[in-house]
C-alpha cells in the first residue's frame, strides 16, 4: 500500500516538467561548483605547502649568525587544506591562512582570502555545500508543497479517501516518494564526485558523516514540506510558507543573529587586543631589551642572588639566552591568557548562534557541515594552538642553544649554520573529527531534534487530517 | 476614469490583511537593519576614539620623555633611548591616518567587513604594504561568513520579494476570482487597468519606502535636511531598482498564465539574479583570476634579502661605500637591527612593484570582469551604488589603502636616512615631523548605476511590448 | 439591437460556430439552447468581442464589435455562469466600480436604488462581496446592467447553480428587464426556464442554430421532444 502510493508520487514528480528542469539546473551547478571548488583547492593546497617548504628551506639554509638574529628571521607556517574543504569551504576564505613565527611576540594568521576578492563576497561562495544547503531545500520545496493539496485542488482527494487509505499511509507514501527522489539524486553524485575528485581515500567515515548530515537536512524539510502541504489547503499559499521558512532559515536568521552577537559580545580590533597584550606585558611582563624597567632588573638581581654572584659573566650560562627564555616564559603566560579569553568570547559568540538554531535548522547544519569538513571556527582555532605550542618549542630550542654559547654582553656571538637544520620541524595534522566531541554535542542534538520534531509534525499532521471532514 | 480604477484599486489592496502584514514585516525589518547599521557604525567609531586615544598618549608619553632624557632625569640606553629616529619613527610617534565613516555609512557595511578602516603610518609595521596588512579584525569568520543584516541586504535581497508578493497576481487573480470576464466586458482595456493597477503599487512601495527611510533617519539621528542629496541619490536608486522588478512582473503577469506559476517564474528570477549569478560570478572571477600573490610574497621577499639577512654587515658596509653623502658608518645609537631592518625595507620596496602590480593588476581583473558581468543582475549594481553612497565600495577602500601606502612611504623616506646617519631627534624635531591625516571624498554621482538598472527596466519593457504585439 | 450576420469561428481547424444569422429586437429574450460544445458561449463571447469571427459581422446596437470593441461594451452587460466580483470591496462598491469604467456617474444613493431594484437584500448592500451568495452576485450583475443603462444583456447560463426559489427571481428580473426595452441573449441548459422567461428560444447543434421559433408557440412537453429530436 505504501509503496503503492510512493509509486505513484514519483510517477507524478518524474512526469513534472518543472522538476525535470530544476534537477538538471541543479546537477548542472553542481558539477560547475565541484569542479571550480577542486581546483581552486589543489591550487590553493600546493600552494601552502611549497610557501611552507620554502619558508623552511630558507630557515635551514642561513649562514652563520647569532642565535637570536636567526630567531627574529623567523619562519611562515601555513594552514593546511582539508580534503572535505572541496565540499564546504566553510570559514576558510575569512580566517587567513599564513602564521609568522618570531620571538618576543605570538602573531595571527594573515592574508585572509576574501581580502584578495571581496566585491562580491557577500553573496555566498558557490561551493557543492551551497547547493546542497541552500538551493537542494528549495528542490525539495517544490516536490513537496502541493503533495497533499494537490490531491484537494483537484477533487482527488474524497475518491482517495473512499478507498479506505488511512490518512498516517498516505503522507507517509508521499514522504517515502520524496526521500527516494532525494535518496536517488544526492548519494550517486556524492559518491561519483567524491571518488573522482578525491579518490578511494574519499570513501571513509568523515565523508559519510557529511553525506549523512546533508540527507538529515534534506529529510527535515521533506517532513516539513508534506507537513504544511497537508495543514494548507491551498497550494499557493503552502508555498509562500515554506519559501518564507526557507529564507527565513538559512539567510535572515543568521544574519540578524550575527548583529545580535555583535552587539552582546563585540570582537576585539587586532590593534585593541595588541594594546592591551602590550600594557599586560609593560606591567607584568620581562622586556629582555629594556634593561632599565624595573621587573628586568629584578629578574636580573633575582638571578644574580640565586647563584650568589656578584657579574653576569661569572654566571654558569649565558645570560642573554636565559633571560630571552625566560622573558618569553613570563609572556607567553600573558598571551595564553589574553587569547584564552578571545576563545572563551567566540565561543560565548558561537553559543548564540547555536541558540538560534531552535529557530533555524540551516544554522546547525552548516556548522556541522563545516566541522566535518575540518573548515570550522574551532580547526582554526586548534590550527593556531598549534602554532603557537610550535612557537614555543622553536623559541625554546633556540634560547637554550643560546644559554649554552659563551656570553659576550655587547659582541654578538654567532653560531655556524649547521644548528639551523636541529631546530624542530612543524608538524601538523588537521583534527579531523575530534573536536566533534568537545565542541558539537549541543548543535548534533539540536539537530536530531529538528528532525526529530520534524516527523513529530508529520504524524501531526496526519492525525490533523483524519479529523478533518471532507 | 484613472483616478476611479486607482481608488478602487486602493480600497483593494488596503483590505488585504496579507498585504497589511506583509507591509508591517518590511516596516519592522527596515527598522531593525538600519538599527543594526547604525550600532555597527557607532562600534566602528568608538574603535576609532580608542586609537586615536591611544596616538594621543603614545605621542605626549614620547615627547614628556625626551624632556627628561634632555634633562638627565632618564637614564636609558640604546633600545630604549626615545629620541633615536625609530622610537620616534615607530612606536611611539606613529600615528593613524583614519577613513572616517559619514552620516549614510550604515546604508552598506560593505567592504567595510573585509577591509580595515585606519592604518598606523608607522616604521613598525613589518608588512610595509597596505595590501599586506590584514584588516585590524579579531572578528569571529563565523560572524564574517554570515555577513551583516544591514538596509542594502533588506533591499536587495529581501524587497524583490515583497514586490513579488505584492504583484505577482495582479492580472491573475482578476481570472481566478472570476473578475475578469466582467472587466473586459466593460469599455477600457485591460492593457491601461494593468498599467494603472502596477504603478499603483509602484508608488505604493517607493512611498512607503521613502517615507520610512526618512522616519527611520531621523530616528536614529541622521539629518534629513544636511544628507538630502544623499538621500535623493539613495532613493532614486531605490526606485529603479523597485521598477526593474514590476517591470518583470508585468511582463509575467502579461503570459496569461495562473498566480502560482506566475509566483513560481517571478521566484526562480528572484533566485537567479540574487543568488545564483552573482555567487558565480564570484566563482569565475576568482577562477580566472586567481589572487594569492600575498603567500607568495613571503617566499619572495625572504629570497630578495638574503644576502641582507645573512651578511648583515658586509650588505650596510657595501651600501655607505656606494652612498658617500651618507658619511662613515656608525651604529651606536639604536640596536643593531634597526639599521638592517631599514635598509631591508629598502630593498623589499625597490623590489616589491612587480608582484604588488601583480596583485593589483589581478584584483583589477576581477573588478572589471565582475563590472564587465554586472549588467546580468541588477541586485549588483544597486549593490555597488549603495557602497558607494556609503562610502564602503571597493573604489573607496582602494583610494584609501593608496593614500595609506603613499604616507607610509613618505614616512619611511623620511626616517631612513636619519637611521642611517644614526640621528637622535630632539623636542623640536619631534613636533616638526609631517602629520598625515585622510579625507574622504564625498561621490555623490550613482547617476550610471541607476540609468543602467533603468536600462534594464527598459529592456524587460521592450520585452513586454512585443509580447503585446504577439498576443 | 443584437444582431450576427453570416457568424462563423474556427478553433484548430474545427468549426464551431457556422455561419449563424440572429437577430433579436428590444424587449425580447433570446434563449439559446444546444449541449455543451454546442456553440452558445462563442456566440456569446463573440458578441463581447474576447474572440474574433473568422467571417461574418456581430452587431451590438447597430455597430460592429470588431469594428467598435470599446464602444459596443458601452451598450451591453455581461453575466456569466459564475459572476464573481472583487471579495474585498462591499456590493454597492463593486457596482459603483463597475459602472465608474463604463463611465457613468452616480450617487451613493442612486446606486443604492439600483441594487434594491435588483432585488438585493438591503442588509447586505455594505457588506463585503466574500459573504454573499451566487444568486446575490448575480443581482450584483443585473444591478451594473442597469446602471449602465444597457441596451443589451448577454447572459450564459445565468441560472445554472443557482436554488428554485433565486432562479424564479433571477428570471422575473430579467422579464422586468426586457420589459424596458433591453434585448437579452440568454445561454442555457435550462428548458423550462427558457419557455418560461424567454420570448424566443434558439437550439443549437454543432455549431449550427437548427431552429428558431418563438416560446408562446410552444409547450413545454412539445419544446422538451423537439430538443431532444434535435440533439439527437
Amino acid at each position: 500500500m505504501l509503496w503503492l502510493i510512493a509509486r505513484k508520487e514519483l510517477k507524478e514528480i518524474f512526469r513534472y516538467g518543472v522538476f525535470k528542469i530544476s534537477v538538471l539546473i541543479l546537477f548542472v551547478l553542481l558539477f560547475i561548483s565541484l569542479a571550480i571548488s577542486y581546483s581552486y583547492n589543489q591550487y590553493v593546497s600546493t600552494l601552502h605547502t611549497k610557501s611552507e617548504e620554502e619558508s623552511r628551506e630558507l630557515w635551514d639554509n642561513q649562514e652563520n649568525k647569532n642565535q637570536h638574529s636567526a630567531a627574529h628571521y623567523g619562519i611562515h607556517l601555513l594552514k593546511p587544506k582539508s580534503s572535505l574543504a572541496l565540499w564546504d569551504n566553510g570559514i576558510d576564505r575569512y580566517s587567513g591562512a599564513a602564521i609568522f613565527i618570531e620571538p618576543h611576540l605570538r602573531n595571527n594568521t594573515m592574508f585572509k582570502a576574501v581580502q584578495d576578492s571581496p566585491m562580491l563576497a557577500k553573496w555566498g561562495e558557490f561551493t557543492p555545500s551551497y547547493i546542497m544547503l541552500y538551493l537542494l531545500p528549495l528542490l525539495i520545496i517544490l516536490i513537496t508543497f502541493n503533495m497533499v493539496s494537490r490531491e484537494k485542488e483537484q477533487g482527488t482527494y474524497r475518491l482517495l479517501r473512499s478507498q479506505g487509505v488511512s490518512s498516517l499511509k498516505l503522507l507517509a507514501g508521499k514522504t517515502l516518494a520524496a526521500w527516494i527522489i532525494i535518496i536517488l539524486l544526492i548519494i550517486p553524485v556524492f559518491l561519483i564526485a567524491g571518488i573522482v575528485l578525491g579518490g578511494l581515500a574519499f570513501l571513509n567515515y568523515k565523508s559519510f558523516l557529511l553525506l549523512l548530515m546533508y540527507l538529515l537536512y534534506a529529510g527535515i524539510f521533506i517532513h516539513i514540506g508534506v507537513t504544511v502541504s497537508t495543514l494548507i489547503n491551498k497550494s499557493s499559499v503552502s508555498i509562500i510558507i515554506l519559501i518564507g521558512f526557507w529564507i527565513f532559515s538559512s539567510w535572515v536568521v543568521p544574519k540578524i543573529t550575527t548583529n545580535i552577537v555583535q552587539n552582546i559580545y563585540p570582537s576585539p580590533l587586532e590593534s585593541e587586543l595588541k594594546r592591551q597584550i602590550r600594557d599586560d606585558i609593560e606591567e607584568n611582563g620581562i622586556q629582555r631589551h629594556n634593561t632599565t624597567h624595573k621587573n628586568t632588573i629584578a629578574f636580573t638581581n633575582s638571578v644574580l642572588k640565586e647563584y650568589n654572584v656578584d657579574s653576569l659573566h661569572k654566571l654558569p650560562f649565558n645570560f642573554n639566552g636565559y633571560i630571552l627564555q625566560a622573558a618569553e616564559d613570563t609572556n607567553n603566560l600573558i598571551f595564553d591568557k589574553h587569547y584564552a579569553n578571545l576563545y572563551k568570547l567566540y565561543e560565548k559568540q558561537m553559543r548564540t548562534h547555536e541558540i538560534s538554531g531552535i529557530v533555524s535548522p540551516f544554522t546547525l547544519v552548516r556548522q556541522l557541515s563545516m566541522g566535518v569538513c575540518n573548515t570550522d571556527l574551532w580547526t582554526h582555532i586548534h590550527f593556531t594552538e598549534a602554532t603557537d605550542e610550535y612557537r614555543k618549542i622553536f623559541i625554546k630550542t633556540i634560547n637554550d642553544d643560546l644559554i649554552k654559547s659563551p656570553y659576550e654582553p655587547n659582541q654578538r656571538f654567532i653560531r655556524s649554520k649547521d644548528f639551523w637544520k636541529k631546530v624542530p620541524k612543524f608538524e601538523y595534522e588537521l583534527p579531523g573529527l575530534q573536536l566533534f566531541g568537545q565542541y558539537y554535542n549541543t548543535v548534533i542534538a539540536m539537530y536530531l531534534l529538528w528532525f526529530a520534531a520534524s516527523l513529530g509534525m508529520l504524524l501531526f499532521a496526519s492525525k490533523k487530517l483524519n479529523s478533518k471532514q471532507w | 476614469m484613472v483616478r476611479h480604477i486607482i481608488y478602487f484599486e486602493w480600497k483593494n489592496i488596503i483590505r488585504n490583511k496579507a498585504i497589511i502584514w506583509l507591509v508591517f514585516t518590511f516596516l519592522l525589518i527596515l527598522g531593525l537593519s538600519i538599527y543594526n547599521g547604525t550600532s555597527n557604525i557607532n562600534y566602528q567609531l568608538e574603535n576609532i576614539k580608542k586609537c586615536k586615544q591611544d596616538e594621543q598618549q603614545r605621542f605626549e608619553n614620547l615627547l614628556a620623555d625626551i624632556k627628561k632624557v634632555e634633562s638627565g632625569e632618564l637614564k636609558v640606553n640604546a633600545y630604549t633611548n626615545p629620541k633615536t629616529p625609530y622610537m620616534v619613527g615607530g612606536k611611539s610617534g606613529g600615528h593613524e591616518i583614519i577613513k572616517m565613516p559619514h552620516d549614510l555609512s550604515f546604508i552598506s557595511m560593505g567592504l567595510s567587513d573585509y577591509y580595515p578602516y585606519h592604518y598606523q603610518i608607522s616604521l613598525r609595521n613589518q608588512q610595509l604594504f597596505s595590501f599586506l596588512m590584514g584588516d585590524d579584525r579579531m572578528e569571529n569568520p563565523v560572524n564574517q561568513l554570515n555577513s551583516n543584516f544591514d538596509l542594502a541586504f533588506v533591499l536587495i535581497w529581501l524587497l524583490p520579494l515583497f514586490i513579488i508578493a505584492f504583484s505577482y497576481n495582479v492580472l491573475s487573480s482578476e481570472k481566478e476570482q472570476g473578475t475578469f470576464k466582467l472587466l473586459k466586458a466593460q469599455p477600457v482595456s485591460i492593457t491601461r487597468i494593468l498599467i494603472i493597477k502596477i504603478l499603483l503599487r509602484f508608488v505604493i512601495i517607493i512611498g512607503i519606502i521613502a517615507i520610512s527611510i526618512c522616519l527611520f533617519f531621523s530616528l536614529f539621528g541622521v539629518s534629513i535636511v544636511d544628507n538630502i542629496t544623499a538621500i535623493i541619490n539613495l532613493l532614486s536608486a531605490i526606485s529603479a531598482y523597485v521598477l526593474f522588478w514590476f517591470m518583470l512582473s508585468i511582463l509575467v503577469n502579461l503570459f496569461n498564465k495562473n498566480s502560482s506559476i506566475n509566483a513560481g517564474i517571478l521566484f526562480t528570477s528572484w533566485l537567479l539574479i540574487i543568488l545564483i549569478i552573482p555567487t558565480l560570478l564570484n566563482l569565475v572571477a576568482n577562477y580566472k583570476y586567481p589572487v594569492s600573490t600575498r603567500i607568495e610574497y613571503i617566499s619572495f621577499v625572504r629570497d630578495a634579502t638574503c644576502e641582507i639577512d645573512n651578511n648583515p654587515d658586509k650588505v650596510l658596509d657595501k651600501y655607505f661605500s656606494e652612498h658617500p653623502e651618507l658619511g662613515t658608518r656608525k651604529s651606536e645609537n639604536m640596536p643593531f637591527w634597526v639599521y638592517t631592518v631599514a635598509l631591508k625595507n629598502k630593498i623589499v620596496e625597490e623590489v616589491s612593484d612587480s608582484l604588488i602590480m601583480k596583485y593589483k593588476s589581478q584584483l583589477n581583473n576581477q573588478i572589471e570582469f565582475i563590472s564587465y558581468w554586472k549588467y546580468f543582475s541588477p541586485a549588483i549594481i544597486l549593490q555597488q551604488a549603495l557602497d558607494k553612497l556609503s562610502g564602503n565600495s571597493t573604489n573607496d577602500f582602494l583610494k584609501f589603502q593608496a593614500k595609506a601606502d603613499e604616507y607610509n612611504y613618505k614616512w619611511r623616506r623620511c626616517f631612513f636616512q636619519k637611521i642611517l646617519k644614526d640621528e637622535l631627534l630632539s623636542k623640536d624635531d619631534v613636533l616638526d615631523l609631517p602629520r598625515y591625516s585622510y579625507e574622504y571624498e564625498k561621490e555623490n554621482s550613482i547617476v550610471t548605476h541607476s540609468l543602467f538598472i533603468l536600462a534594464c527596466c527598459v529592456v524587460v519593457g521592450g520585452l513586454i511590448f512585443l509580447r503585446k504585439k504577439f498576443v | 439591437m443584437i444582431e450576427a450576420i453570416d457568424l462563423s469561428k474556427i478553433f484548430d481547424g474545427k468549426t464551431v460556430l457556422n455561419n449563424l444569422n440572429l437577430k433579436i429586437e428590444k424587449g425580447q429574450i433570446f434563449c439559446l439552447l444546444g449541449a455543451n460544445g454546442a456553440g452558445k458561449t462563442t456566440t456569446i463571447n463573440l458578441f463581447l468581442g474576447f474572440i474574433k469571427a473568422d467571417s461574418g459581422n456581430a452587431f451590438i446596437n447597430q455597430l460592429d464589435v470588431s469594428k467598435h470593441p470599446l464602444e459596443t461594451k458601452k451598450h451591453l452587460a455581461y453575466i456569466p455562469e459564475n459572476l464573481m466580483l472583487y471579495p474585498y470591496l462591499t456590493g454597492l462598491e463593486n457596482l459603483e466600480y463597475f459602472t465608474g469604467l463604463a463611465r457613468k456617474k452616480y450617487s451613493q444613493n442612486e446606486l443604492h436604488e439600483f441594487l434594491l431594484e435588483s432585488g438585493l437584500q438591503e442588509s447586505y448592500i455594505n457588506k463585503r462581496i466574500s459573504t454573499y451568495s451566487k444568486g446575490m452576485r448575480q443581482k450584483v450583475g443585473i444591478a451594473v446592467a442597469l446602471a449602465k443603462d444597457a441596451k443589451v444583456l448577454l447572459l450564459d447560463e445565468p441560472t445554472s447553480g443557482l436554488d428554485p426559489k433565486s432562479g424564479n427571481e433571477f428570471a422575473e428580473l430579467l422579464i422586468k428587464l426586457s420589459h424596458q426595452g433591453i434585448a437579452v441573449l440568454m445561454a442555457t441548459h435550462d428548458l423550462f426556464r427558457a419557455k418560461e422567461t424567454g420570448t424566443h428560444i434558439g437550439i443549437m447543434k454543432e455549431g449550427y442554430l437548427v431552429d428558431t421559433f418563438p416560446s408562446e408557440n410552444i409547450n413545454h412537453s412539445e419544446l422538451e421532444s423537439l430538443y431532444i429530436n434535435h440533439i439527437k
